[in-house]
């Protein structure tokens, strides 16, 4: 199943998820598997303020960093996921080669994960970020390995 | 190398023209009073835009009531710019439909990207309020019709262009040109060329990776935009990825305020899937 930006997938027990090239847009893989449970976020924006107030409503909360993650790992959580041994993967963030900061979206969402993560005690997470590079991410839940693909390297797995 | 550049050019003469059609039919949309009945009789003797045009309209992102089926039932609910977009796109679909191996894109993925640009132009001159923008949607729309002729002819020595891209760090055009002495911008400026594109859209598909040129024209700094944009959320992205530069004065170009390119990005991006999920309903 296609993970699109801005929402996310928990499933149990079997199946696959995957994104599409994320860009500078960032895909958290989670999975625990033990309990067989596994969950895949994209975000897009960091926060919802860097938005012009008259349009900052009627988007989702799941397409940003800060408002997303509480609401995805409550759903983890409610499967039950137990996120002591859960594998925590990022992918994505891709940046130009070189472009004025606010072009900077892949760094600009980097920085805004690490800090969640941190403030939230997630301390144990794999990433794969930054880069002018694009990348895909599947989870596999029969498998248990969360895989970030590039193109024309070999695919990661954890 | 130099053999290399001959073959492609030499190779270009064997890329099927562009619609006549289309152009008979763009020409009569640059007249702000276009007669809807003569579009009409020009269109509809070619049934691949037609259906092109038809399935683009009930997909898109204003939410119409009823299926349209009928190009006259079209005309009469969409504004000029609206139709304009959507006949480049019936026509573009002709031609961005073939995978490009090289670049690592699906057929289908060349077509979301070459879509999604076309969104996002269009977006940029809604807000900007450019009026006239035919030739910004007809080059965002067009934008990488080059990749699809490097793709065809030079499969091979793309490896050795993302070898470079990696190694090197060098940006994809660089690349393309150290290797193949060309890059997909000049070449597909060149077929544009051929095809008997006006100037404006030629000068922008030319430059939509050019630092400086993208700078000297605001239809081609709106198409270099509406493209970066495309990229930063992956939109069909290739493998050349974010293997570019932004040069720091674009958005000034284009008249653009630093903190809206957030709303942009936001509300594009909404169109975008919109426009995606009722195509694969179709």
């Amino acid at each position: 199943m296609i993970v699109e930006k801005g929402t996310f997938q928990v499933l149990k027990k079997k199946g696959t998820l995957a994104t599409d090239s994320l860009g500078s847009c960032i895909a958290l893989a989670v999975l625990d598997p033990q309990a067989q449970i596994g969950g895949l976020w994209v975000f897009v924006l960091p926060a919802r303020k860097i938005l012009l107030k008259n349009n900052a409503n009627g988007v989702s909360s799941l397409f940003f960093a800060d408002e997303g993650l509480e609401p995805f790992l409550k759903a983890l959580r409610e499967q039950g996921a137990d996120f002591n041994r859960a594998k925590f993967v990022i992918a994505g963030g891709a940046r130009f080669l070189e472009a004025p900061t606010i072009f900077d979206l892949g760094g600009i969402n980097i920085a805004m994960i690490r800090k969640l993560f941190k403030s939230t005690g997630i301390n144990n997470y794999e990433e794969h970020v930054g880069g002018p590079f694009p990348r895909v991410v599947h989870l596999d839940l029969e498998q248990g390995i969360i895989e970030v693909k590039t193109p024309g390297k070999e695919a990661e797995s954890w | 190398m130099v053999k290399v550049l001959d073959y492609i050019f030499e190779e270009l003469n064997s890329v099927p023209n562009f619609p006549e059609t289309a152009f008979r039919a763009l020409r009569l949309l640059e007249n702000e009073n276009v007669n809807f009945q003569d579009l009409a009789k020009v269109i509809r003797y070619d049934a691949t835009i037609t259906a092109n045009f038809l399935k683009l309209v009930n997909s898109a992102y204003f939410g119409l009531r009823r299926k349209v089926e009928s190009l006259p039932q079209a005309f009469a609910l969409l504004g000029l710019n609206q139709i304009r977009f959507f006949l480049i796109a019936a026509c573009a679909g002709q031609y961005l439909n073939k995978p490009l191996s090289g670049y690592n894109l699906s057929p289908y993925e060349v077509w979301l990207h070459s879509l999604g640009c076309g969104v996002f132009a269009e977006l940029l001159c809604e807000r900007l309020k450019i009026p006239q923008a035919d030739h910004i949607f007809t080059a965002a729309l067009l934008h990488d019709i080059g990749k699809i002729v490097l793709d065809m002819f030079v499969g091979g020595e793309l490896e050795v262009i993302k070898e470079l891209v990696r190694e090197e760090k060098l940006s994809f055009m660089e690349a393309e040109i150290m290797v193949l002495g060309t890059d997909h911008a000049v070449v597909g400026a060149e077929l544009l060329r051929r095809w008997g594109f006006p100037q404006e859209i030629i000068f922008a598909v030319r430059a939509h990776h050019d630092e400086d040129l993208m700078l000297q024209g605001r239809t081609s700094a709106t198409v270099a935009l509406a493209n970066i944009l495309v990229n930063l959320l992956g939109v069909g992205m290739g493998a050349d990825g974010l293997s570019y530069r932004v040069p720091p004065s674009i958005l000034k170009v284009i008249g653009l305020q630093d903190r809206e390119l957030f709303d942009v990005i936001t509300e594009g991006f909404a169109r975008f899937q919109n426009l995606k999920q009722n195509l694969l309903k179709q």
